[in-house]
């Protein structure tokens, strides 16, 4: 099962196309079934979460952080699910569900009055339970713009456990240190920082926790906007053990001293 | 008897049949000989306005840091009719990145372009049977406005060491592979999908598309010629759905959406 989540961004709206069918059926053998999504955040003690309206199977809803309850409003809010109603499993246990390739993805966008952008993303429940780092090798940053870094993490424990991102240059000069949280769609104004980003790329690291970083470009006006995430290392890798490299990625990136 | 029957069938025709009948099809052909790098097969445009960035860094130092070499890079540029109408050919130091501006060399067109990467010491990957794959990232935008990035989707195409092409997503004779891009089509009036064909045969495609009850609005027939990019627009009915029909396995169109002050591009 995949979870999906919505990106706060102050000046325009969020929301997630969610679909309870396979992009290709070929490749996956799911019964399909109704679903019961659940939108919920984290009070740093417990889960805190909303039943939605159910989707049958072969349907889709678009789901608007704006149309959620009132209390949602200021928090960090995913949405999961579950097959039958008031089920919400805290554990975030993951149902043997959504499996297929491509992966079964949500519609992840930012919108306002004049434009819209998106991208085709998911949390995996597979990965709630692991320890996970992050190395994103990113030439997305545009310093002629807006330019914002989304780090979400997701994680089995509701508590908020405070982690950092470390920015650097491809020749390990620390940048800057964002302090991020677990459970959190974390938001980094990168024109904010003290530092003309100049080189083609550079690399977002954590070794504590990782989750998806994302990439979020607009005008000044709001009324053209880019977003993208960056692809795990081992996307890099065709065939083989894939994993073998993801790994000497990372001991790369995470085991350098930073100057 | 079955290491025999596999013996005196070829790998190739084991797939034909597999993928044909369905049975545990397989998005990707087999690998040909002497194979050193893998690509996507990525969308530019730098026609009415709109321009494309293309980033890559030196891949050996992505996936083997340890080892200090060097990258040699080739790119061939393809125009909309599969006609190749820029190569180019360039080196990256250790953990070296690079970025240009497709108008450059191509403006007023669009098409699709490979990148493949080839380094001297690849033992390791060779040993874990790996190989290295393009996939971008390759930016739009439109008037000088910000970048959109795309991330590559499908490996697509494979490079060998006596620099010929091969494609590597597989097909079927019929039309029988179908994919949904779970988007929903109805928050803009113009909306397109970008078609480009990696294989050495016509992909041959059916777009259905349907209102949010599933009741069918409309449908457009298409071939691709290999290697040809097309840019399909959807016209305006009040479609929430897509349904691609294609004789190619794994095919994924990106999608292209307008909106009243810019655009939103992303792989279906």
């Amino acid at each position: 099962m995949n979870i999906y989540f919505f990106l706060d961004h102050y000046d325009s709206s969020s929301s997630i196309d969610i679909f309870n069918f396979p992009p290709n059926s070929k490749f996956c053998k799911d019964v399909l079934k109704d679903i019961y999504p659940y939108a919920f955040y984290s009070n740093g003690e417990e889960w805190i979460y909303f039943e939605l309206d159910k989707i049958k199977k072969n349907e889709s809803r678009i789901i608007k952080k704006n149309d959620l309850p009132k209390e949602t409003r200021n928090e960090s809010v995913f949405v999961s699910f579950s097959f039958k109603t008031n089920e919400f499993n805290k554990s975030l246990e993951n149902q043997n569900y959504m499996n297929s390739s491509p992966q079964w993805r949500s519609n992840t966008k930012i919108f306002n009055n004049y434009t819209s952008t998106s991208y085709q993303g998911e949390y995996p429940a597979s990965i709630l339970s692991k320890n996970i780092s992050l190395v994103s090798c990113s030439p997305m940053i545009q310093s002629d713009f807006e330019t914002y870094f989304y780090m979400i993490n997701l994680t089995d424990n509701p508590k908020k456990i405070k982690f950092y991102v470390s920015v650097m240059n491809t020749e390990f000069k620390k940048i800057a240190q964002l302090q991020c949280f677990t459970n959190t769609i974390n938001i980094f104004d990168l024109n904010k920082l003290d530092y003309k980003f100049t080189d083609n790329f550079y690399v977002f690291k954590s070794d504590k926790f990782g989750g998806v970083p994302l990439y979020f470009t607009k005008s000044p006006d709001k009324k053209r906007m880019g977003i993208e995430h960056t692809h795990p290392p081992l996307e890099y890798i065709f065939s083989g053990d894939r994993s073998h490299f993801q790994k000497l990625k990372k001991k790369h990136w995470l085991d350098e001293k930073i100057n | 008897m079955k290491k025999l029957i596999k013996h005196l069938i070829s790998k190739d025709i084991l797939l034909f049949l597999r993928n044909n009948l369905n049975l545990r099809p397989l998005g990707y052909s087999y690998l040909k000989k002497n194979i050193i790098s893998i690509s996507d097969f990525f969308f530019w445009n730098t026609q009415n306005k709109f321009d494309t960035k293309i980033n890559i860094t030196n891949l050996a130092s992505q996936v083997l840091p340890k080892i200090h070499q060097d990258c040699n890079v080739i790119f061939i540029f393809f125009d909309s009719n599969g006609n190749i109408i820029f190569k180019n050919e360039i080196n990256l130091k250790y953990f070296q990145s690079y970025s240009f501006l497709v108008s450059k060399y191509c403006p007023n067109n669009f098409g699709s372009v490979a990148i493949f990467h080839s380094f001297k010491n690849y033992k390791e990957l060779k040993d874990h049977g790996s190989f290295v794959t393009e996939k971008g990232y390759v930016g739009y935008n439109y008037d000088n406005g910000p970048w959109s990035y795309v991330h590559g989707n499908n490996s697509s195409l494979s490079f060998s060491a006596d620099m010929k092409i091969f494609p590597l997503l597989s097909s079927t004779l019929l039309k029988t592979n179908s994919y949904i891009p779970q988007v929903r089509f109805d928050d803009c009036n113009e909306s397109s999908l970008i078609f480009n064909n990696p294989l050495d045969k016509d992909l041959r495609t059916t777009v259905n598309l349907y209102d949010k009850n599933w009741v069918k609005l409309d449908h457009i027939h298409e071939i691709t010629k290999p290697k040809n990019t097309k840019i399909l627009h959807l016209g305006d009915s009040k479609k929430s759905y897509v349904e691609i029909k294609s004789n190619m396995i794994l095919f994924r169109p990106m999608v292209l959406k307008k909106y009243q002050t810019y655009f939103d591009i992303f792989h279906g």
